[in-house]
């Protein structure tokens, strides 16, 4: 995806539609897969959280809001009362329930410091939590969110290693010989990519030693971060390879290919293989 | 000596003779009573020959048509250290660079090197000025040094007017000022008094160039001031010589280095005065004004782009810092125009873009000559770029041409050419590159009409003073030198065959050139490698994984530190090229970050590791970077550039472009390329203890590197590439670490003859980091001299003015002076050679290439500025070096190379000269004994040293009887002379290998590219001749070298099995065996025992510690389960449990090795060796290696598994999984306790009367854990979840168990929904149901929708084969939702089908269930599901809910997915809160619903508490509500 088009999209998601605004992306940007924007409009989310958070999570910022929220309590407000207050306040309704879970425990359990491992087993397990508005209120924001909360992580880490596990089995295919991340750990390797080939390959023209496979869209933040942290690491280690966005990525940021990282979308197709035999 | 050379003019001496007297053979006649004067002969006859052609030379500056050669002429006119004055050349011009502030100390002698460089170009200054100025100069200099600099540089072509002027002046009335030393009489005023001198030396300190300094030092400290003209040589009745002689004597004891001064001196003398005078300042040019100069001080460099070859690279970045002066006027004119002026091809652009700037500057003087500025028109001094087109037809006819016809003096030109050429050849003059430079410039030499004619009344002691002469004593020494020429690449040979010079002064010349270029080429031998795609240093596990690493946190910042070492890579890859980056503004933050990161000699010695792989990965790579620059393609993106970006592409530009001179025929070091970044991170970094760190790395890699022996056995097979891969890689080691050895001494400060004693003896104690002498023997010894001098020279070149004064290092460069004598340009045959040289030659003797290299190397070496001057010519008896070490590296060499006397080189390199003094040859054979040896005062004197020097062949012998496994080539050296009739240990048979083998230094293992990556400034010959071309022919001759890349091969780590316990059986046996058997076998025992290791590493280790993890969870579950409360108790029993365990394990484990090993041996050894050996091994030959394979791998294992496998180091790794298993253990044990006392506050406070029924319940508890398989423990761990791989503890290697489920699928279908969309739009159903409104639920969701959705889950879970545990776990809890969702909101959609499907998924897996018992049907009723069904007011809905839910819980209970116990538990819960009636009530019916369907139920009658227990809370709950009330 070009940058200029990925601007529009981002646009589209600032203006907030109304209704889900990923099927209006859908609808308005034809060409573009929906898992595409699903990624990109999720990114935009995690942006917006990021952005908020610290503001949001201040302590009087969250004691206020739990306060709002136990008034709306008390005024026997139907269930959906939390959800209702994520999208007021334009925030993850999960991440909002988290905040109204920790005031909770805090208010509650004066006695017992709240660790984080508490709140996410309680969110985990909305069934134990004890007061049962505040159950079936973050029970429901968790169903709402689509981009935090255990299930959407549970889903986010299942697309992740369906996309490993689809790259892992294209391999096969193509018996390509790989050792994978546990492999490599348990080597003793420092940094793991998903994929180190055990002999490279070559995609267009550029040679391939390691795969990384990121079932996300590659936007220039996201694509920073994994440089610094990820590719560039595998790149001091293994030499070049290949980073999958399996939803697609910002074009200009392809800019490391002759240097060794190259960037796809899906799974190459015109794999050269080594073959010493051919030189001779 | 002026006698010396009158003698050899007049015919007395013949050149024969003099060269034998130079030798030091007792020749008699007029000679003999000369011999004191033998040392100085040869820098003094070769200062005399650039005196000679000084006029000449000079001439074609002034001329301004050969611009470009001006600062190499004028050396040329003096052999003062061509190196030193090439240094100051090149350092003027970027001398910009060094005021912006470089911290290096390199770039700080720039700055100081620049007024001399100045003064050298000022040629034309009058006489009389010089003496007048002195005292302003002195006043003038110190206080404004850069103001200088500029006028100095501007000399040249700034000011043509003054030019002109001064040029008149000089031409008329004097010969240049430095040929003033008692040539004529009126000269002599010029000399200083040494008082003069002095002083001036003292100002040169002022300014502190380095080198500046150092003559200074010899000319105060060795006291060398016996003034030898060259009048001396010439003229006996120039007496003025004699006085300056007289401080000699007086002086001679005073200096530490005594006598070995003389030679030094002589280069030395004549320095002051050229210092002084070059400052235009100073001595301003006639008719210049100031103002006119300051105006000026533009030179124009003629600029090409650096792609040729590295060192042209070298000087790209020297240069890029000074961008704005890399150009002169012309760029700034019109900057574009200039440069792509034509961009067709990248080499013609670049030869126009110089063609540009000469023309520019011929435009220039033109303009200020008003000569010829006339016939130009305005249009084309506009225009640069249309000038190209032109190629000045008119210019040449302004030249004289240079003709046979006019030479004069013939015969005292052949004389000194025969001389000279015969100096050349026998090497006694210290660099080959600087003598042809010197020979090209001659035969290039142009002068134009004018100036030549009023030259005539010249003194007749001038034998070089005319184009003619010049030509014809260049043709000659061509001539006599012409082996040497061809080795020459051919495109140097080609361009000086077509010179036109050539042709007419010797045909025959010409003609040897071109047959030689018609025979057929070598083929290259380089191999031609792409360059590596990979760009870091490859992680090895077994140098650089966890084991490597003392602890957890070392390992892991080392992890940080190689990254942000490649990090500042790239940092600096993209800015290092942008003018006013600085590196250590750049880059200074993150490399002290790096290094404190962890402050520990383990991480400091791998990064110093990483440091020097990484620079050997970079810098071997930068030869072919250089390369791909020509590409045409890089010169589109160029083009793309530059109208895209108009700045960024000039400034590219000016980083890229590169004087057109690499800086003469004798650059400085420099680091070009990537080797920046290297040498600026030590700087920057300046971390002592990584200095160190990477010191110890780097010796420790040379000597590996040195130390390998190369012995090919075929030549014909290119085996040399690897060796040519080391010899490279060993230049780059050793330059760095000459670097990092001398960085500490470095000064850019002038050291006064007192401090320099104080170093230098202080100096002399200290102990070199290598042993280069042994380093030298070892390889003379192997035949690999060309790979030990070529890194000695590198790692010499980094050296520090005080340094080759010192003792360790004096007695190097005497070697390395030994050595360069004893390369031959031809190779000797056998049979070459008078008697007594034939007698003593062993077999060796360098390949005429080989020696080449080497020469050059060495000349190269001689002539930089910190290389003592003079010190080539010192006797060495006389130097102050260790004697013994001397001696022995001596003896080394002179035992395995060839030394040849003076008549055998005549014959053997200049036929022509065979016929001509046969009896001399004679002569010589029996008078030269031993002499023959470039020391022989020495080595005569010190024979008893002999002895101590064992013969090749025998060293060779002992090696390989003491350690015949050591290495395969030594074993191969040994068994390949191995004949059954003659045992190996004979020295006649090693003989005879010796003479099959081929040792480097005998092999064309140097090619020309080799030569032209090793010493780039070659080059500089093929742009002198191309320059004339340029100006003469009309072709534009076009021959950028490529160079080809060698690409850096690791093949270091090679495994070279070692066999300390064979017996000398085994020896035998493999003595008596082909070669290969024996690396077969070596090979077979360590793949097999690698194997093995690996097999138990991968295989056996992981499955002990997963069944000894297993069982320490069982442990640990035990003592929990039986004693709750006290996991701290346990703690101590656990530890006990450990080293059990672990001692446990240890044993199994070598009985499991053993078991493997063995299996292996026997199932693995036979197919392997039968297949690998060679087909003549008898069958008990074979079976002998099989038993010896055998043993060896099983000791290899055997010794691994004792050093590796202790208990200890699995106690250590139980120890630490023991923490985690007890604080999961842990948890879980407090997280029941909660529960139970919270089901104990619960009940206690809410019917206190059933109090026994809380303990029932607590009973109950641990009973429904056994139900269900799973202990309730783990239930409540990390999630409700409570399947079977939870229990299972994921061990560390993990190996992609976490990602998999119980429920794994035998075959993936990808068409199956993924779980991730089965997981979304389960989740969606859900929140469809709770979140939307129950009246427009009905029309929203269907019976078929949810059991679509049901079904998807089963097949994705039987089908697809990547569902996470993560997915599972999900499916586990939203399916429970899913099922209590539908219940409480859509009652009438659970009917009993659809109850039904929701049993077949939880079901048993044995039941063909895939979501085998969720945890969280354990808390089925809870708050959270009354809410839901509360959300509909509606009553009828609600009953409707409640029965479903009775209904459904009851299905549960009777497929045993759910235990009573647990739904009264769940009950007892709900209890804790207050319920409106409607609610309770509803409760009730459910609970109701569910015992009465239990009642039907056998296996529920057999339990009448839990009945009863159900029946009471159905009953509590319809009674709640009054309850609360009555309270």
């Amino acid at each position: 995806m070009k940058l200029q088009q990925y601007e529009e999209v981002i646009q589209v998601i600032n203006s907030k539609p109304a209704g889900n605004i990923v099927a209006t992306l859908v609808n308005k940007f034809e060409g573009i897969e929906r898992t595409t924007l699903n990624s990109i409009w999720a990114q935009e989310m995690q942006k917006k959280v990021k952005k908020n958070f610290h503001r949001i999570h201040a302590q009087d910022k969250a004691s206020e809001i739990y306060s709002n929220y136990l008034s709306c309590v008390e005024s026997r407000d139907p269930p959906g009362i939390l959800v209702k207050m994520a999208l007021a306040m334009d925030y993850s309704p999960a991440m909002l329930a988290k905040l109204i879970l920790e005031q909770y425990l805090i208010a509650n359990c004066p006695h017992i410091i709240v660790s984080k491992s508490q709140v996410n087993r309680l969110l985990r397990d909305t069934t134990m939590i004890e007061d049962r508005d505040l159950s079936i209120e973050v029970y429901l924001c968790l169903l709402e969110d689509e981009v935090y909360g255990p299930f959407a992580d549970s889903i986010k880490h299942s697309i992740g290693y369906e996309y490993e596990f689809f790259l892992r089995r294209e391999l096969e295919k193509l018996n390509i010989s790989y050792q994978n991340e546990d492999d490599l750990r348990l080597r003793g390797y420092d940094k793991t990519p998903d994929i180190k080939l055990d002999i490279p390959i070559a995609v267009d023209g550029k040679v391939v030693n390691w795969i990384e496979s990121k079932a996300s869209f590659g936007d220039e933040e996201s694509h920073r971060t994994y440089l610094k942290d990820q590719f560039w690491s595998y790149w001091n280690r293994f030499g070049p390879g290949l980073v999958i966005y399996w939803f697609g990525f910002i074009e200009e940021l392809d800019e490391y290919r002759d240097k060794g990282i190259m960037l796809r979308d899906s799974f190459p197709s015109n794999i050269v293989f080594m073959d010493p035999l051919s030189i001779a | 000596m002026a006698a010396v050379l009158e003698v050899l003019l007049q015919g007395h001496v013949s050149p024969h003779h003099l060269l034998l007297w130079l030798h030091g053979t007792p020749v008699g006649g007029v000679l003999e009573d000369l011999s004191h004067l033998r040392v100085e002969f040869v820098p003094v006859f070769l200062n005399f020959l650039r005196d000679q052609s000084s006029i000449v030379l000079q001439a074609g500056i002034h001329s301004g048509t050969t611009p470009t050669k001006a600062p190499s002429s004028v050396r040329a006119t003096k052999y003062v250290s061509p190196g030193k004055d090439h240094s100051l050349r090149t350092r003027s011009r970027k001398h910009p660079l060094v005021f912006k502030g470089k911290t290096l100390q390199f770039s700080d002698t720039d700055i100081k090197g620049t007024p001399s460089n100045a003064q050298q170009e000022v040629q034309s200054t009058n006489v009389d000025q010089l003496l007048e100025a002195n005292s302003a100069f002195n006043s003038t200099v110190d206080t404004s040094p850069p103001a200088m600099v500029p006028s100095g540089c501007a000399s040249n072509s700034s000011s043509p007017v003054s030019r002109t002027n001064s040029k008149q002046g000089r031409y008329n009335t004097s010969t240049p000022r430095r040929n003033g030393y008692g040539i004529t009489p009126k000269f002599d005023s010029l000399r200083l008094s040494p008082h003069e001198r002095h002083h001036r030396g003292k100002r040169q300190n002022l300014e502190g160039s380095d080198h500046e300094g150092k003559w200074d030092h010899s000319f105060e400290v060795k006291h060398s001031e016996q003034r030898l003209s060259l009048g001396d040589f010439i003229t006996t009745d120039i007496k003025l010589a004699d006085k300056r002689k007289s401080p000699l004597p007086r002086d001679k004891n005073r200096s530490p280095v005594g006598r070995a001064s003389v030679g030094w001196s002589l280069r030395h003398q004549e320095m002051p005065k050229i210092l002084d005078i070059g400052d235009e300042e100073a001595f301003p040019m006639v008719g210049s004004t100031p103002v006119q100069d300051k105006q000026q001080k533009r030179r124009i460099n003629p600029t090409r782009i650096v792609a040729a070859s590295s060192s042209q690279q070298s000087k790209t970045s020297l240069f890029s810092q000074n961008p704005k002066t890399v150009f002169g006027v012309p760029l700034s004119k019109s900057p574009s125009s200039s440069f792509l002026a034509s961009e067709e091809g990248s080499s013609k652009s670049m030869e126009k873009e110089r063609e540009l700037l000469r023309q520019e500057r011929l435009r220039r003087i033109e303009t200020g000559e008003d000569v010829s500025g006339s016939v130009k028109n305005d249009k084309r001094k506009q225009s640069p770029t249309s000038q190209i087109q032109q190629k000045l037809p008119d210019k040449t006819t302004n030249y004289i041409q240079a003709s046979p016809d006019l030479v004069s003096n013939r015969s005292c030109l052949d004389i000194l050419s025969e001389v000279y050429a015969e100096l050349i050849l026998y090497n006694m003059a210290p660099s080959v590159m600087v003598e042809l430079y010197y020979l090209i410039q001659l035969l290039t030499v142009r002068v134009i009409l004018g100036s030549e004619v009023e030259r005539g009344e010249q003194c007749d002691k001038f034998f070089l003073d005319t184009p003619h002469n010049c030509v014809y004593f260049a043709t000659k020494v061509l001539l006599l030198i012409t082996e040497l020429v061809k080795l020459l690449d051919k495109g140097t040979i080609k361009l000086l065959s077509e010179n036109p010079c050539i042709l007419q002064f010797s045909s025959e010349l010409q003609k040897n050139l071109l047959l030689f270029l018609q025979s057929p080429s070598r083929a290259p031998m380089l191999h031609l490698a792409a360059k590596s795609p990979i760009g870091g240093v490859s992680f090895q596990t077994d140098t650089d994984n966890r084991n490597n690493f003392p602890s957890d946190q070392a390992f892991h910042i080392f992890r940080k530190q190689r990254d942000l070492f490649y990090e500042m890579l790239r940092i600096w890859e993209e800015n290092h090229l942008t003018p006013g980056w600085l590196y250590a503004q750049g880059l200074g933050s993150r490399i002290r970050q790096l290094l404190s990161l962890r402050p520990n000699s383990a991480n400091f010695t791998h990064f110093a590791r990483l440091f020097q792989s990484q620079l050997l990965n970079m810098c071997r790579g930068d030869d072919d970077e250089s390369h791909l620059q020509q590409d045409s393609e890089g010169f589109g993106f160029l083009t793309l550039l530059k109208k895209q970006h108009p700045e960024k592409y000039k400034r590219l530009y000016e980083r890229l472009v590169t004087p057109s001179k690499l800086g003469g025929p004798c650059p400085p070091p420099s680091f070009p390329g990537s080797q920046e970044f290297f040498r600026d991170f030590i700087l920057t970094a300046s971390n002592f203890i990584f200095n160190q760190h990477l010191k110890d790395v780097l010796i420790s890699h040379i000597l590996i590197l040195s130390e390998r022996e190369f012995i090919i056995l075929e030549p014909e097979d290119g085996d040399c590439a690897e060796a040519r891969s080391v010899v490279l890689n060993l230049r780059i080691l050793a330059k760095f670490l000459g670097f990092l050895e001398f960085l500490p001494y470095q000064t850019s400060e002038h050291i006064p003859e007192s401090v320099m004693a104080t170093h230098i003896s202080l100096r002399s104690k200290v102990c070199p980091p290598l042993k280069i002498c042994e380093a030298l023997r070892q390889c003379a010894i192997s035949g690999q001299l060309v790979v030990a001098v070529t890194w000695v020279v590198e790692f010499l070149s980094m050296v520090d003015p005080v340094a080759l004064h010192s003792r360790h290092y004096l007695t190097v460069v005497m070697t390395l002076i030994a050595i360069f004598k004893l390369l031959y340009i031809m190779r000797p045959e056998e049979s070459a050679g008078c008697p007594a040289c034939g007698a003593s030659s062993p077999a060796r003797s360098f390949s005429p290439l080989n020696s080449l290299l080497l020469k050059l190397l060495l000349g190269w070496l001689f002539d930089l500025p910190n290389f003592p001057d003079g010190l080539f010519f010192v006797d060495v008896a006389e130097a102050d070096i260790d004697h013994w070490e001397y001696s022995q590296t001596l003896q080394v060499l002179n035992v395995n190379y060839k030394c040849l006397c003076v008549a055998c080189l005549r014959l053997m390199l200049v036929p022509s000269s065979n016929r001509m003094d046969k009896s001399a040859t004679l002569v010589d054979g029996t008078s030269s004994q031993r002499t023959v040896s470039p020391v022989r005062d020495f080595t005569a004197t010190k024979d008893p040293a002999q002895t101590l020097i064992k013969t090749p062949s025998k060293q060779k012998l002992q090696g390989s009887l003491m350690s015949p496994t050591k290495t395969p080539s030594k074993f191969l050296l040994v068994s390949m002379l191995e004949s059954p009739q003659t045992t190996p240990l004979k020295a006649s048979d090693t003989q005879i290998v010796a003479q099959h083998m081929h040792h480097l230094d005998e092999l064309d293992f140097v090619d020309h590219q080799m030569i032209t990556l090793c010493c780039p400034f070659i080059s500089e010959l093929k742009n002198l001749l191309s320059d004339y071309w340029c100006g003469v022919g009309s072709n534009n001759v076009n021959s950028y070298r490529k160079i080809t890349p060698l690409s850096a091969s690791d093949r270091t780590s090679s495994s070279q099995s070692q066999m300390q316990l064979q017996l000398q059986l085994e020896d035998n046996f493999f003595h008596n065996h082909h070669s290969s058997v024996r690396k077969t076998t070596d090979f077979v025992i360590e793949r097999l025992s690698s194997n093995v290791i690996k097999n138990i590493r991968t295989k056996i280790i992981p499955e002990l510690r997963i069944s000894a993890i297993e069982k320490l969870k069982e442990f640990i579950d035990d003592r929990i389960q039986s004693t709750p409360p006290s996991v701290e108790w346990t703690r101590d029993g656990v530890q006990k449990r450990i080293v059990e365990l672990s001692q446990e394990m240890t044993l199994q484990m070598k009985t499991k090795c053993f078991e493997l090993a063995r299996q292996e041996c026997s199932d693995q050894i036979l197919p392997a060796l039968s297949l690998l050996l060679p087909g003549d091994v008898t069958p008990q030959g074979v079976e002998v290696c099989k038993k010896l394979v055998t043993r060896c791998s099983k000791d290899k294992v055997l010794a691994w598994i004792q050093s590796h496998l202790t208990p200890t180091l699995f106690s250590k790794d139980l120890t630490a999984d023991s923490e985690r298993l007890l604080r999961q253990a842990q948890k879980a044990a407090d997280l029941q306790i909660t529960t139970l006392e919270a089901s104990y506050s619960d009940m206690s406070l809410s019917n206190l009367e059933l109090s026994e029924v809380s303990g029932a319940s607590g009973t109950e508890n641990s009973s429904v854990a056994n139900q269900s398989g799973p202990s309730l423990l783990d239930c409540h761990l990390n999630s409700p979840t409570n399947q079977p791989s939870q229990m299972k503890i994921i061990p560390k290697n993990g190996s992609g168990e976490i990602g998999c489920v119980p429920t794994a699928a035998t075959e993936h279908d990808h068409l199956v929904p993924s779980p991730s969309q089965v997981l979304t739009s389960l989740k969606e159903m859900v929140r469809v149901l709770t979140v939307t409104h129950t009246g427009k639920l009905l029309n929203t969701v269907s019976e078929q929708q949810i059991q679509l959705v049901l079904e998807d889950i089963r097949s994705t879970l039987t089908k697809r084969q990547d569902v996470t545990l993560a997915v599972f776990r999900a499916l586990e809890i939203l399916t429970t939702d899913f099922a209590v969702a539908i219940a409480a909101c859509v009652p009438n959609l659970m009917n009993s089908d659809t109850q039904k499907i929701f049993v077949s998924l939880w079901k048993p897996r044995k039941d063909e269930g895939v979501i085998p018992m969720p945890g969280c049907l354990n808390s089925l009723l809870c708050p959270r599901t009354i809410m839901l069904v509360a959300q509909n007011p509606l009553a009828s809905h609600q009953k409707l809910a409640w029965r479903r839910l009775g209904e459904f819980i009851s299905l549960l209970i009777s497929c045993e997915l759910l235990t009573p116990a647990s739904v009264l538990d769940q009950c007892v819960a709900l209890l804790r809160h207050t319920w409106p009636q409607e609610i309770l009530s509803g409760i009730s019916s459910c609970i109701e619903g569910i015992s009465q369907t239990a009642l039907k139920e056998r296996a529920f009658q057999d339990d009448p508490t839990l009945l009863q227990m159900l029946d009471w809370v159905g009953w509590v709950c319809d009674q709640m509500d009054d309850f609360s009330d009555t309270i």
